[in-house]
């Protein structure tokens, strides 16, 4: 018996050892949200579901508003799924932001998506399949209570994964013809979404995404939950310095189900800005001057322009609707 | 409970030192055993303890008094107290919507419309696996086979010994009980293949199964969207995702059974390497195969008397089979093709010609034994469409488009492209390493190998599993049935 015990010991100390050394791998090749678990508490902060997670570039908002190292700003947007307005992202955002911040940035974008919950469900099971759900570690390197509570593949596909992504990147004519998709996050938690732009790929993928978004807005409908979380959401942010309520360009089709579903969502977003004090930034006007990977995220190099026309909007800090 | 969860990683470690270092007697480790028998199975839902504590109490009391009953007609009414029980709530758990939506579509087709609705019935997981259990008990007490037990604690750790209550394999009274009132010692090489056959089974299922399961289901799920060729790789996808799904539970039960001391009987026998169908039936799902023999085909008079008696026993016993996977036509369907594939082969008296291993004491198998080998993989292939689709619809469909010019083009492959190339790695060095022991009682059974050579196709497999594994949780397919 202490032969058999003694080698069972051996192998599980192996195995236990192998997976500590596997998640210092762990980095934005992992998954899509990992990174944003492992990063330092921050001063400002892009907040919303993963079209601003695609969508919004850190880099450029920190170099036309001229954020320095301390303030620049960290994407922490997630998914629909994940990081609609709630108790559990309102968690992560307290978890996330220096306390003692006070001229800090924050975009907060927001959708009718975003505030609106299964009507199946009670408030408090809404959230319970989001990755931020019964968080304790918002800011550890390596997150292994991330790792092991969300990550559901064998810790070697870290590697794996790390090495595809090293391939990739170093050549870049791969990531062009990629045919699918392939993702990275990037320190600053920005999402890559790297896809074929082919037209018929993203005809059908927007088919897709308008099919889905239909299954939403019969199952969904406005929750007075989420509104009352994003509103807490933007009197946190306060207390940190300058709150931006923004509506990002989605294509159009899907803006027709949006308004369809929620038609009086500007008007409420428009009183809740006035109510709260900050500024509403919506773009939905100018819709039809990007491109779209799948109608809802915007096509990485156009992310990159709407992130210049945003950052120059809040620059000017308007309070009006686009015209 | 599951196998691939953490909670099982737990209980097993912890039932394992309370077993070994601190019940002292045969009793002690009885209760031990019902006790976390019932904490295994009332994880997924408590309510349903009672079904198998009344099937128990009511098996263990029939057999009591078959024993005490010398009179042939009241022995003949306590069997079938026993079977119209167990049968009955089998019935009514897994096929009461089944009949019921078959008789108000016949009703229908008629031109008589009933109005009903189905009942929302849970199935209660394992249920089919342990009334057979029992089953097999009162009826070996029945033939005389068995003596019935005296102990209830006995009786019910044996129904409800929880590596093979959910999923088998369903075990025989004859050879199972004994062991609960043997004395138990702990034998560090039953252990340690224990062991092995647990990291082989963990392999299988979280390795080859799962991933499986990622391109089986995309492809069977939007068959309109891809080639024949594809369909083709689909259908071979699900038929390494339910053998490496099912016989990898297997090994992780009987492996389990074999750390605290029990064996229980082989239920796969490297069954892809059959080279004929009746080779396939009696290495799959063993314990149920030989079940079926033993209590209904046997019975029925089996392969004795005339063409028609032996066409009809087949049928018979593959149709029940088919039904016993689950309340729905495909999996009829699935029986009946299996016992057209059987029945030339029995007709002509050549389902024991390949009862050796094939190519035993050779590397590579011969020109004709890698063609039988094929043949029986496709044909069981193409059955499991059936087994696999969502309805007859649904597997026709799927058949039709395979039929189509496109399944002479090469395979497309599917997103996510580098999980399914490693997907078709690792089913790969399955085979290999199955082939390599296919002699022995499992893949992995390698306690003849040198030391070194043991410890570095450790490495391997759970390096593989580390990298390649899902650890999603995801639920056995036999669970369903």
């Amino acid at each position: 018996m202490n032969r058999f015990l003694r080698n069972i010991l051996i192998a599980s100390l192996c195995i236990v050892a192998l997976h500590i050394m596997l998640g210092i791998f762990a980095d934005g090749s992992t998954d899509n949200f990992y990174l944003r678990f492992t990063s330092s508490k921050q001063n400002s902060l892009i907040i919303g579901t993963s079209r601003s997670a695609q969508g919004i570039h850190p880099d450029i908002i920190d170099s036309v508003l001229n954020l320095k190292d301390n303030n620049s700003i960290y994407n922490y947007s997630f998914s629909i799924n994940n990081s609609s307005y709630g108790k559990e992202y309102y968690n992560a955002i307290e978890n996330k932001i220096n306390e003692s911040v006070t001229n800090g940035l924050f975009i907060i974008t927001i959708d009718p998506w975003a505030i609106s919950s299964d009507s199946t469900l009670h408030d408090n099971e809404i959230d319970i399949n989001s990755i931020l759900y019964s968080k304790k570690y918002y800011n550890s390197y390596p997150n292994y209570e991330y790792l092991i509570k969300n990550y559901k593949k064998g810790w070697g596909n870290i590697l794996l994964k790390r090495i595809e992504s090293n391939i990739l990147f170093r050549n870049q004519n791969s990531l062009s013809k990629i045919k699918g998709s392939f993702t990275f996050l990037r320190k600053d938690g920005l999402l890559e979404v790297y896809t074929s732009m082919d037209s018929a790929y993203v005809k059908q993928n927007t088919q897709n995404k308008v099919h889905s978004y239909n299954i939403s807005m019969s199952r969904n409908k406005f929750s007075k939950f989420r509104f009352l979380y994003l509103k807490k959401t933007i009197q946190l942010l306060k207390k940190h310095g300058e709150v931006y309520l923004v509506r990002m360009p989605v294509h159009t089709s899907l803006l027709t189900i949006e308004n369809s579903f929620y038609p009086l969502f500007d008007k409420k977003m428009i009183n809740l800005a006035n109510n709260t004090h900050v500024a509403y930034l919506n773009f939905v006007n100018s819709s039809t001057q990007y491109s779209y990977t799948d109608g809802n995220h915007l096509y990485i190099e156009d992310a990159k322009r709407y992130s210049i026309k945003l950052a120059e909007r809040i620059k000017n800090s308007q309070r009006l609707v686009e015209p | 409970m599951l196998f691939n969860s953490i909670e099982f990683a737990i209980f097993l470690p912890s039932i394992f030192i309370i077993y070994w270092f601190v019940t002292k007697t045969i009793k002690q480790q009885n209760i031990l055993i019902l006790l976390s028998s019932y904490l295994f199975y009332g994880w997924w839902d408590w309510r349903f303890l009672s079904l198998i504590f009344f099937s128990t109490v009511t098996d263990f009391l029939i057999g009591k008094g078959l024993e005490k009953n010398e009179k042939p007609l009241t022995r003949k009414y306590l069997l079938w107290i026993s079977i119209l029980i167990n049968i009955g709530f089998l019935g009514f758990f897994k096929y009461y919507n089944f009949f019921i939506d078959n008789f108000i579509y016949a009703f229908s087709t008629l031109g008589i419309e009933l109005s009903y609705q189905s009942l929302k019935i849970i199935l209660p997981v394992g249920i089919s696996f342990y009334t057979f259990q029992t089953l097999s008990y009162t009826i070996d007490v029945y033939k005389g086979k068995l003596k019935p037990t005296k102990e209830f604690i006995t009786f019910a750790a044996f129904v409800s010994f929880f590596p093979q209550l959910v999923a088998g394999p369903i075990e025989r009274a004859t050879n199972l009980l004994p062991q609960f009132k043997k004395n138990r010692k702990f034998d560090y090489n039953q252990a340690t293949d224990g062991m092995r056959q647990i990291l082989w089974g963990f392999f299988k299922k979280i390795v080859i199964a799962d991933n499986c399961a990622v391109f089986a289901d995309q492809i069977f799920n939007n068959y309109n969207d891809y080639s024949g060729s594809t369909l083709v790789l689909g259908a071979v996808f699900f038929a390494f995702q339910i053998y490496g799904d099912f016989s990898g539970y297997s090994d992780i039960a009987i492996g389990t059974a074999r750390l605290f001391g029990f064996n229980l009987m082989q239920n796969f026998a490297f069954p892809y390497f059959s080279r004929d169908i009746a080779e396939f039936w009696r290495k799959w799902h063993i314990s149920l195969s030989t079940w079926f023999r033993d209590y209904l085909y046997i019975p029925l008079g089996g392969s004795r008397g005339t063409n028609y008696f032996k066409i009809r026993n087949v049928f018979i016993i593959f149709l029940v089979s088919g039904f016993w996977h689950g309340s729905n036509w495909t999996f009829i369907i699935w029986g009946g093709l299996n016992a057209i594939y059987f029945l030339p082969v029995m007709l002509l008296n050549k389902n024991r010609i390949n009862t050796n291993i094939v190519a035993q004491g050779k590397y590579l198998p011969s020109i004709k034994e890698v063609f039988s080998m094929t043949l029986t993989f496709c044909l069981t292939t193409f059955a499991w469409v059936f087994f696999r689709a969502e309805d007859i619809h649904h597997a026709i469909s799927y058949l039709s488009n395979i039929i189509h010019p496109s399944t002479l083009t090469f395979p497309e492959l599917i997103t996510p492209k580098l999980e399914m190339v490693y997907t078709l790695f690792c089913i790969f060095i399955l085979l290999l390493i199955e082939w390599k022991n296919r002699d022995k009682i499992h893949g992995l059974d390698i306690a003849s190998y040198k030391k070194n050579s043991r410890w570095m196709l450790y490495f391997i497999i759970i390096l593989m599993t580390i990298t390649f594994g899902s650890f999603n949780q995801n639920s056995f397919i036999y669970f369903q049935f």
